[in-house]
């Protein structure tokens, strides 16, 4: 099965926390029914059996009724609960679209941080290492041109002098290389 | 590792809405179980006491309490069987597509921007996908301009190298490249870092 990257214990925390809140409802769900009945069945055979087929009748309806509005707690509890554990991997995802939309902008600083109980820090580590790889090619390809600037100039220099043909060959030849490395660079990405 | 400006929390509806439901549904469940097995429990047991010939029980929690118990214990049990259920199947409806979308960031930082990032049609996350393909795409768009520049400046070199093997450089050859070079520059001008 595919995992996906969480805080540790995650998954165990979300399962104990919604036990203990339904063990809870359940402790006050059945002393609820115990308080909707008499505590004692009477005094004598005729009392007893009147309380206790009395019970029978309305069993149902009481026990229905406690766990009715123990439900509405309950599940009111279990939402809000769940409401804040589905924030931690919903949240980063959030985050990771926004900063899917910075780089697609162009803004590769690849600097995406959760927060320390957020889940999907493997994906937000995997977008920062896309920024950053982009990011390097960018500025290799910068630092590449910046090199043939500096040749221009220095062909620019050479023409203007005489008997210097092997030199800006030579300068030629240079810019034609750094090129070759800016291609290589763009070549690394499809498009 | 803080950041700022996230306290709404219900922030991507749909998916906490499924989130918060799978687990509501479960405690419902529960609940109507608890109440099922507690009734015919407790309904059983006080058949039991009418029916019987010696009464010797005074109160309601000495006749009932075992029902109690044992409904409760039973429903718990399949409560905690249905929970972790619950958990293991939301585990692999999430971990699908996450790991699905990691391979293909993965694949478009190795430098491939072609093929689209997209999830099966009833797989969660079907909004971070749609973002991480707009992201391939604009990027796409970006890189295929630095082509076409990359080709303007390749061309004007080459007829700068041809000129200076036929020793006939002039001025302007020098002026394409420079021109091919700023237009590259000013491609690589749009990204921020």
């Amino acid at each position: 099965m595919e995992t996906f990257s969480t805080q540790r214990r995650f998954g165990l925390y979300l399962f104990a926390s919604t036990l203990i809140i339904v063990l809870l409802g359940a402790a006050l769900g059945g002393a609820g029914v115990f308080a909707l009945f008499p505590a004692n069945l009477g005094e004598g055979y005729v009392d007893v059996l009147s309380t206790v087929q009395g019970m029978e009748r309305t069993l149902l309806e009481r026990v229905a009724g406690i766990y009715a509005v123990m439900s509405i707690f309950i599940i009111g509890a279990v939402m809000l609960l769940h409401l804040f554990y589905s924030h931690r991997i919903a949240g980063p995802v959030y985050r990771l679209g926004r900063e899917s939309e910075a780089i697609g902008q162009g803004r590769l600083t690849g600097t995406l941080r959760f927060r320390r109980k957020d889940s999907l820090t493997d994906l937000g580590d995997s977008l920062n290492q896309a920024a950053t790889r982009y990011r390097v090619r960018v500025e290799t390809i910068k630092e590449r041109l910046s090199l043939i600037d500096r040749q221009v100039d220095a062909a620019a220099t050479l023409m203007q002098q005489e008997g210097k043909a092997p030199a800006l060959e030579q300068t030629a030849g240079e810019m034609k290389t750094i090129l070759k490395n800016v291609n290589a660079v763009l070549s690394e990405v499809r498009t | 590792m803080g950041i700022t400006g996230r306290k709404i929390y219900f922030i991507k509806k749909d998916f906490q809405f499924r989130f918060i439901l799978r687990f509501v549904i479960t405690t419902t469940v529960w609940g109507a179980a608890t109440v099922s097995l507690f009734t015919v429990m407790a309904g059983k047991r006080l058949e039991e006491f009418l029916y019987s010939p010696h009464i010797n029980i005074k109160t309601t929690a000495e006749l009932l309490m075992p029902s109690a118990i044992h409904a409760h214990i039973i429903s718990l049990l399949f409560f905690t069987a249905l929970l972790i259920y619950a958990i293991r199947s939301l585990w692999k409806r999430l971990g699908g597509p996450l790991y699905s979308l990691k391979k293909d960031i993965t694949r478009m930082t190795s430098g491939d921007l072609v093929s689209g990032v997209a999830l099966r049609g009833d797989e969660e996350f079907q909004d971070l996908a749609s973002d991480l393909d707009r992201m391939r795409s604009a990027l796409r768009d970006r890189f295929a301009r630095l082509k076409e520049r990359e080709d303007e400046l390749s061309a004007a070199v080459s007829t700068l190298d041809r000129a200076v093997l036929k020793g006939s450089p002039s001025a302007d050859h020098l002026s394409a490249v420079r021109e091919a070079t700023a237009k590259m520059k000013q491609e690589l001008k749009q990204f921020m870092y």
